[in-house]
């Protein structure tokens, strides 16, 4: 399976999903005027590659901001992910955010409440 | 019903510092450049500004891409300009004022007077609770929000919401948002 690489832009995330390692990527900022269009690819790689994932797949998410049309399509990636871990496959999600940024740690846990797979809140220097 | 006004001098509006110094302001059409210029505009003036203008910097421009975008995706035409807004963001000596301008038709400045009004009644944990609930609801507006910018934006900020709404023509309404930040 493809991996799926783009570079990030002023309001674009970068984005690196591997499926030979398990490894999903993303960080910058998200706030496209439609992210719908944005995530949809995404959103299609993580179902395709549900149907024979890693034995653990890792997902490291590390957002400067996002806007709010962003975070449904967020939510949208994690339910694919939560689904892969319904399967009985390992999955984890490494919530980063800026020591200083109660907005984004409080997001993150947003999602941590809403979904049932393990995130880990990981505070990184501004 | 929402409190509205009697009328709005745009260019009054738009260059008046209310004793503080003007940071961005624009009137005209809200297209992704625009958007972009803006959010710029702000981060770099905060960068530049580091002496504490506001607690949370990063909460400041996440609220302007917020309202900002909103203007771009729901604004109505005006003054023969498709789709019609304006910013201004103003330092001011206590903190900074977000201010945001667009034409709605009288049924929709009706309904989102109300919602403003619930918002600004609502706890802390309220807020989050609804936020949770849109959030999850797993609908979608044709905008891709679902109705979470403003519960997002009162979430964000401790202040309220304040809308000014000023009647012109038959049925449609100025609608000024202004948020304050300190």
């Amino acid at each position: 399976m493809d991996p799926i690489v783009i570079e990030g832009t002023s309001k674009t995330p970068s984005v690196n999903f591997n499926a030979s390692t398990g490894v999903l990527e993303l960080k910058g900022r998200s706030i496209p005027e439609n992210s719908i269009e944005f995530y949809k690819p995404l959103i299609e790689w993580i179902e395709k590659y549900g149907a024979t994932p890693q034995a653990k797949t890792v997902v490291n998410v590390q957002l400067e901001y996002f806007n709010t049309s962003s975070s449904k399509c967020i939510l949208d990636v994690i339910k694919r992910l939560e689904a892969i871990a319904n399967n009985g496959h390992d999955v984890v999600i490494n919530w980063h955010y800026e020591e200083d940024d109660e907005d984004m740690l409080e997001a993150g846990e947003d999602y941590q409440s809403i979904i049932k797979v393990p995130f880990k809140m990981i505070e990184v220097e501004a | 019903m929402f409190e509205q006004h009697r009328a709005l001098n745009i260019e009054e509006w738009l260059h008046d510092p209310y004793n503080g110094t003007i940071i961005y302001a624009y009137k005209g059409s809200i297209n992704a450049s625009i958007v972009s210029e803006c959010v710029q505009t702000l981060e770099e003036y905060l960068v530049k500004n580091v002496d504490g203008i506001v607690a949370k910097p990063k909460t400041a421009v996440h609220i302007t891409i917020e309202l900002i975008q909103n203007i771009f995706h729901h604004s109505m035409p005006y003054l023969g300009i498709e789709k019609f807004g304006a910013v201004k963001l103003v330092h001011l000596p206590n903190g900074l004022l977000l201010e945001f301008l667009n034409v709605l038709s009288k049924d929709k400045a009706i309904i989102l007077g109300e919602r403003i009004q619930q918002l600004n009644v609502l706890s802390k944990e309220e807020l989050k609770k609804l936020h949770l609930l849109i959030l999850s609801n797993n609908e979608y507006s044709v905008k891709g929000g679902g109705g979470l910018g403003l519960v997002d934006v009162a979430r964000k900020t401790s202040s309220k919401l304040l809308a000014e709404f000023y009647p012109f023509e038959k049925n449609n309404y100025l609608y000024l948002l202004k948020i304050h930040l300190n």
